[in-house]
Order: C-alpha cells, then sequence, then structure tokens
C-alpha cells in the first residue's frame, strides 16, 4: 500500500488539476448561456456590485405607506433588487433585467427551460418567476463576483456571463485541489485519494456547478476547505491556525450560502474531538457558549437581510420541516443530485436513478461499516468528521423544506471521500489499483451519459416551440 | 488513450441514441393549464406548423380526458392550410384514446417531401366527446383561480380582480394584460358571442371590452377574451363582466370565476402556425401537440450544427482530452517507474 507522497504527489496533483481544468472547460463550453438554475438572478445581483453599489442600505418598497403602494408601479423583482443595493435606481435595475432577458430570448432559454413557457419577449423578471430574486442572498458571493466583473462591467451582457462563470471554473479547480489534500489527509492509499480526487472532479452535477454562475459553487468550495482544515486538526495537525482558519471560512461562509451553516458543526466537532483529551471539557463549554451566540449572530444577520431561509412563524417552520421530512423531497434532491438539466425541467430515466442510488447505497453502507471495522489506509476520524458533515447537509435540506441536490454542494468532498472509501476500501491492497480503474471507468461512463446522452441534447436538440 | 477512446464511443452512443426521441416540433410544457374543451361535431379543432425535416410519419396531441362518452378522433392532414390538399388521414377508435392526460399518436405513411413545408391537421369528432385537447395560450400566464368545482349561475357574472390585501396574493402581477381566460361550460356552436366589458374598479370608467364567437364552441373548457394591451396593470383593481349566451354557464369556485390572466409579449418560435377551430383562426393560441418526421443521424447532427455551433466541438475535445490526461493517473506511482 503506498500512500501519495514525494514527486508522485507532485505529479498527481499537476496530472489531476489539468485533467480537471480541460473537463471544467468542457462543461463551460457545454451549457448553453443561462442554463444554470437562477444564473439571471444571480448574474443581475453582481453586476450591481460590479457597478458599484453597495449590497447593503437599499431602499425598501412603500407598500401603502402614505397612500403610495410601489408595487403597482415596478415589479416586486425590481423592488427587492432596490431593497438590497445602495443607490441604484428603478430604471438602471428595469433596465439590466431588459437586457438580460433579451439575451435570454435570442440564446432560447425559453424554449429549453419547459416550465418557462415558449413566449420570448418578456418586460421583468416576475414574467419569468413571481416574487424571487437573487437578493435576497447574502452578500458575500456577489461582492466577489461583483469585483471580479469589474474589468468587463460596460461589456454586453453574454461576456458578463461567460467571465462571470470563468470565477466558477476558478472556484472548481481551487474545489478540486483542495479535495486531493483532504483525499491524502483521509487515506494513506494512494488509490483511495485519487479516486476521491476524480469523483470528486468527474461528478457530473459538480462539474457543471464549475460553469455556471451560482452561489453555490464558492460554498461548495468554501464547504471542501473548512472540511479539509478540520479534516488536518483531527489527523493530528495541532497548529492552532488550523481551526482558527476553518472557522473564519464557516464565518465568511455564511455571508454566501446559508447551507454552509453545516461547517459550523464540522468546526465544533472538530474543535471537540481534535485537541488533547484534557481539554475537551474545556472545550465543550466554549464550545456551546461560542456556538450559541455565532448561531443568534446568524440568525439575526439573516433576519434583517430578508432572507428566505426564516421562516415567517412557528406553523410555517413546521409545515416546511413536514415538506422536507418528506420521500417527495428527498426524491427531488436525488434526481437533481444525479442529474436534472434545463433548470430541472428534464430528468434521466427512472433506472439511471434507481441504478445510481443502488450504487450509493452500496457505497455507503460500505463506508460506514469502515467506521466500525479497520480498514487499511482509511482514518477513521476524517471517515466520521466526512459522515457528520453529511448528515448535517441533509438536516439542512430538511430544515429548508426544499430538495435541490446543488443545497448538498458544501458536503460534496465528504461525499467524495464515503464514495472512494465505500468502493475501493473492502479491496485489498493489491487489488486496489486495479479497482481505480474499474471505479474510474464507472465514472467516466456516468459522466458521459450526463453530458453526452443529457445535458448536450436537452440544451441542444430538444427544444419547445 | 484506449480508455478514453471507449469512453469517447459511449458518449457518442449516448448522443445518438435520441435519434429516435426528437420530435420535429414540440410544444412543451410542464404544466398544462388550459384545455379547449369538447370537440363539436362539424366544428374540428386544428391547428397548422411547419415541419423541418422530410419524412413527416405522425403526429402526438396532447389530449385530456373530462368526463362524458369517448368517441373515435378523425384526423386529417393537409398540406399549405386549412384549406390545402388534403394528403394523409388517421382514426384513432375511442377504446385507444388515452385513459388520463397523455399523447393521442395519429400515424400514417411517411410523407417524403415534407421538409420546410406548412401543414395543418385536424381533430374531428362526430359529436361531443370525452377528450379535449390541451392549448397554450402565448403569453405569460398567472392564475388567478385554477380549474373550480362549480358552474356559476347566470348568464351575466361579475367581478373583480384585486390587489393584496383584500387578496391573500393579486390577482394583477404584472403589467401588460392582453387576455382574460374564463373557464367555460356548454357554449354551443349555434350559440351567439360572449362578451367581456374590463372596467376601472374605482372609476367605473369602461377600459376594454372583448368578444367571442359566435360559432365558436367551448364546453368544459376556457374561453379567451384578448383586447388592446393595458399597460398599467400591475397590483390594480378591475371590474370584470362577463356575458354568455343561453345555456352557457362560467365554471369557479365560492370565491368566482376560475381565471387565467395572460402578460407580456407573445413571440413564439417560427415553427408553429396558431390553432383553428372550423378552418377559423384561433388567434394567439396552439394546442399541444408534437410531430414526428425523419430520424436519421444527419438530421441530428445538423440540428446539433444549427443549435450547438462550433462550442459544442471544442467541448468535445477538451473533454476528450480531460480523460486522456485523467487516464495517466490511473498508472503506476511515479517512483514505481524509476
Amino acid at each position: 500500500m503506498a500512500a501519495l507522497e514525494g514527486a508522485d504527489r507532485r505529479r498527481v496533483r499537476r496530472l489531476v488539476l489539468v485533467a480537471a481544468l480541460l473537463h471544467g472547460l468542457a462543461y463551460l463550453l457545454a451549457v448553453a448561456p443561462w442554463m444554470g438554475e437562477d444564473e439571471p438572478w444571480h448574474l443581475e445581483y453582481a453586476t450591481h456590485v460590479a457597478a458599484l453599489h453597495r449590497p447593503w442600505g437599499g431602499e425598501a418598497a412603500k407598500l401603502g405607506e402614505g397612500g403610495v403602494d410601489e408595487r403597482r408601479e415596478w415589479p416586486t423583482s425590481q423592488l427587492q433588487v432596490r431593497r438590497r443595493m445602495a443607490g441604484v435606481s428603478e430604471e438602471e435595475i428595469a433596465q439590466r433585467q431588459r437586457e438580460i432577458l433579451a439575451s435570454m430570448g435570442e440564446h432560447a432559454y425559453f424554449r429549453r427551460v419547459d416550465w418557462a413557457g415558449a413566449v420570448s419577449d418578456r418586460t421583468d423578471f416576475d414574467q419569468v418567476e413571481p416574487f424571487f430574486t437573487a437578493t435576497s442572498q447574502p452578500p458575500g458571493y456577489y461582492t466577489l463576483l461583483g469585483l471580479w466583473l469589474l474589468p468587463v462591467r460596460h461589456a454586453a451582457i453574454e461576456t458578463q456571463l461567460l467571465w462571470a462563470r470563468g470565477l466558477s471554473l476558478l472556484l472548481y479547480l481551487a474545489s478540486v485541489w483542495i479535495v486531493l489534500e483532504l483525499a491524502c489527509c483521509a487515506f494513506s492509499d494512494r488509490s483511495l485519494a485519487i479516486a476521491a480526487a476524480l469523483a470528486f472532479a468527474w461528478f457530473p452535477m459538480n462539474a457543471r456547478l464549475g460553469a455556471v454562475v451560482n452561489n453555490d459553487a464558492l460554498a461548495r468550495t468554501l464547504g471542501a476547505a473548512v472540511l479539509m482544515l478540520c479534516a488536518r486538526r483531527i489527523a493530528g495537525d495541532t497548529a492552532r491556525g488550523t481551526l482558527v482558519l476553518a472557522a473564519a471560512l464557516v464565518a465568511l461562509g455564511l455571508l454566501v450560502k446559508s447551507t454552509v451553516m453545516s461547517l459550523a458543526g464540522v468546526v465544533a466537532l472538530a474543535w471537540l474531538f481534535g485537541g488533547e483529551r484534557s481539554a475537551r471539557w474545556r472545550n465543550v463549554l466554549f464550545g456551546v457558549a461560542g456556538g450559541a451566540v455565532i448561531v443568534g449572530a446568524v440568525l439575526w444577520l439573516w433576519h434583517v437581510q430578508h432572507s428566505p431561509v426564516l421562516p415567517r412563524n412557528v406553523d410555517a417552520f413546521l409545515a416546511r420541516v413536514q415538506r422536507g421530512a418528506s420521500l417527495e423531497t428527498f426524491g427531488e434532491l436525488w434526481r437533481t443530485f444525479v442529474g436534472g438539466f434545463n433548470w430541472y425541467s428534464r430528468e434521466f430515466s427512472p433506472t439511471t436513478y434507481a441504478v445510481a442510488l443502488a450504487l450509493a447505497g452500496v457505497a455507503t453502507l460500505s463506508a460506514f461499516s469502515a467506521l466500525f471495522h479497520t480498514r487499511r489506509g482509511v482514518s477513521r476520524p476524517v471517515l466520521a468528521l466526512c459522515f457528520a458533515l453529511i448528515a448535517l447537509q441533509v438536516l439542512l435540506v430538511v430544515l429548508r423544506g426544499e430538495g435541490q441536490g446543488r443545497y448538498l454542494m458544501p458536503a460534496m468532498a465528504a461525499l467524495a471521500i464515503v464514495f472512494a472509501t465505500g468502493l475501493l476500501a473492502p479491496l485489498s491492497n493489491f487489488r486496489r489499483p486495479a479497482g481505480l480503474k474499474l471505479f474510474a471507468m464507472l465514472l467516466f461512463i456516468y459522466d458521459a451519459l450526463f453530458l453526452w446522452g443529457g445535458l448536450v441534447p436537452n440544451e441542444c436538440l430538444l427544444w419547445g416551440s | 488513450m484506449l480508455r478514453a477512446i471507449v469512453i469517447g464511443v459511449v458518449g457518442l452512443l449516448a448522443l445518438f441514441s435520441w435519434r429516435e426521441e426528437l420530435p420535429d416540433v414540440e410544444i412543451r410544457l410542464q404544466q398544462r393549464t388550459t384545455q379547449a374543451g369538447r370537440i363539436f361535431g362539424g366544428h374540428p379543432l386544428g391547428q397548422s406548423f411547419r415541419c423541418e425535416h422530410g419524412g413527416l410519419r405522425a403526429l402526438d396531441v396532447a389530449l385530456a380526458p373530462i368526463g362524458g362518452e369517448a368517441r373515435a378522433i378523425d384526423f386529417e392532414l393537409r398540406r399549405g392550410g386549412p384549406g390545402g390538399e388534403l394528403v394523409r388521414r388517421a382514426r384513432i377508435e375511442a377504446a385507444a384514446l388515452p385513459a388520463s392526460d397523455g399523447w393521442a399518436r395519429f400515424e400514417f405513411e411517411p410523407l417524403a417531401d415534407s421538409a420546410g413545408q406548412d401543414f395543418h391537421f385536424a381533430l374531428a369528432c362526430e359529436d361531443r366527446n370525452a377528450h379535449s385537447p390541451w392549448v397554450r395560450y402565448r403569453g405569460v400566464p398567472y392564475a388567478v383561480r385554477s380549474w373550480g368545482d362549480r358552474a356559476l349561475e347566470g348568464s351575466v357574472v361579475e367581478g373583480e380582480l384585486l390587489p393584496a390585501p383584500p387578496r391573500a396574493q393579486t390577482d394583477l402581477h404584472h403589467g401588460d394584460l392582453h387576455t382574460l381566460a374564463f373557464a367555460t361550460n356548454y357554449v354551443h356552436p349555434q350559440a351567439g358571442a360572449m362578451k367581456l366589458t374590463l372596467s376601472d374598479a374605482l372609476t367605473g370608467e369602461v377600459l376594454r371590452t372583448s368578444s367571442v364567437g359566435p360559432g365558436i364552441p367551448c364546453d368544459t373548457g376556457w374561453t379567451f377574451f384578448h383586447f388592446e394591451t393595458l399597460a398599467d396593470t400591475r397590483w390594480r383593481a378591475l371590474r370584470f363582466k362577463v356575458e354568455l349566451p343561453t345555456g352557457a354557464s362560467l365554471i369557479g369556485n365560492a370565491e368566482g370565476p376560475s381565471i387565467v390572466a395572460y402578460h407580456g409579449g407573445s413571440q413564439v418560435s417560427g415553427d408553429v402556425l396558431g390553432a383553428t377551430c372550423a378552418g377559423a383562426a384561433l388567434p394567439q393560441r396552439d394546442l399541444v401537440f408534437r410531430a414526428w418526421s425523419s430520424s436519421t443521424r444527419s438530421a441530428l447532427l445538423a440540428r446539433l450544427r444549427e443549435r450547438g455551433g462550433e462550442r459544442i466541438l471544442w467541448a468535445a475535445l477538451a473533454w476528450f482530452m480531460a480523460l486522456v490526461v485523467a487516464s495517466r493517473l490511473l498508472g503506476r506511482p511515479v517512483e514505481g517507474r524509476e
């Protein structure tokens, strides 16, 4: 059993990154403009930041005060943007939406997305999805993307879209690199480490996330980074800065997307179990007190940011949990995680999802058993941390009441580790290199079916009239 | 390299497996909400379209069973338009019609020269049937009240479209209203016209009027009242009055009639040319259908080239190169080689 180290590790890292770059480029080229879920709204938000409008302190809409109801004057999607962005005029918001809608029409968005209807001339975003906006999301990702867009802020909207997708590609590459580091921490076996990195880089919906504008792309990268740092801590890295950096990334993540809340739990576990035994009770006390402060601060922040994550009342919360825990939600979560096309309006065949579920079930059970039985080359504490993150991520989906595959992305690195463990770790050391080849072939075939049997035909061949 | 080639072949096979699944023209609606209503004897419902490829061989029409006696549907395909040359006939017997919401397929001898030509198909029944074709109206729909559970009394029905509050959700969310669709029962072919009057709820000023018929029957379907666009309808209060011919009624619930408001533009792709009733154009709408023609590999590649362009070719190249590089990871460790 060979660990991934020295010159071999450098070579593998180089190859993984080059392969991931080419793979990400393939998706960047293949995914048609505006075919990332909610992409028009995400880009709209970021372009206002690029136009140097501050993403906080905007003007709230008048909903009847003094006899004025601004919803009669402006679409709600535009009033929501104005509430977020400081100093932006209604005309500017309307103009940006018209610009994006014209581009969507030109690029056959309305013929590709089955729920959107085929009519291509629309005047505002409400005419695509009423009452919806990205500006209820925290400003972290959009601030980064807005800065990234500065050099092209006067260019055509399609150029800005392509440039913005470039940032997602970079985030995808950074995530792949981080996952390889994580894999080296989780496995002292070369084949397992490569399998985890490949599983992450070649998982189709993850690669596709590297080709669209979405705050889940940054949430996924932060998720991988925090898990990697915590895994190092669990594996024996006693440097104080490791967990401080992880906690800082979680704090940053909470300004990006609510789905990274799970990472706080991972940091807490690493804090509790990563230090010296004598300090554990002290850590517990600090952890509980600190955790309560952080959760309170986050809930307050989301409240003042008008985040849709927070339910309006207890009844709404309970209804949400009931919906989130239903089989329908888990079914939707699974389908959109394994492969959904054209804004989830089209899918693979049910057989494909069933086969994927069977394979994932076997991998998960096998990896879970590795928590209790020694598997050579597998770090059980790191594996346990991965399972904890996955469980927290699924819990968040239940609490949110919406099952969309990309909400699992902060735990994508953990899933890659579990998947590699489950399918390869039971093999003997001698058979693992051959197992890696089979593992990679299955992954490549899945990717081929996704890209050439799903994404490209659905986006390029099958248009509504 | 061999591994990459094998995976590349898998990708190509996956792509070409779509050959049989690509309709020539298709109206794709994830949620079908508006049906035309029963087909009356002597008043066939039809649709014009332009065929992209040669070999037109079948048409699927989305039908919803809406109760009553199922009757066979006769299908006619004409070249050019409703009055054009009759080129194909087909028939689906009552027992073979879909028992639930689904496609009814009308198959016929392929038309080799269909590429680029306009066609019109019509669905006819001897008498009122149990199956209604679905309709896609050209506009941005906003459901005020979905299909109700009762027929509303009276030949004149009045009501209001209101903002929120008092409604839980506003009735008019968008700014450019151009059509109101009402769920309608038993408007006979010989019945008179139906009329809609739309006025300002506060001042009473009449803003728009619209009429449908006579000669446009509608039973258990939606009647679309189209009028010149009203620009400032967002979160506004409007009053409507619908006058119905004898025997007809609106469908609704305790709150009022079932209504779908249509806003925005009406541009759709140029290969759907509109629906008809007894040969007369039904403006701004299409039956939900799909047409099947050639399923050759070259037709698939032509569409890929036209809609995907060069970027798909570059994507394929990058993807293949990624496989080649990734395959190198599966070899022995570098120390082992040295």
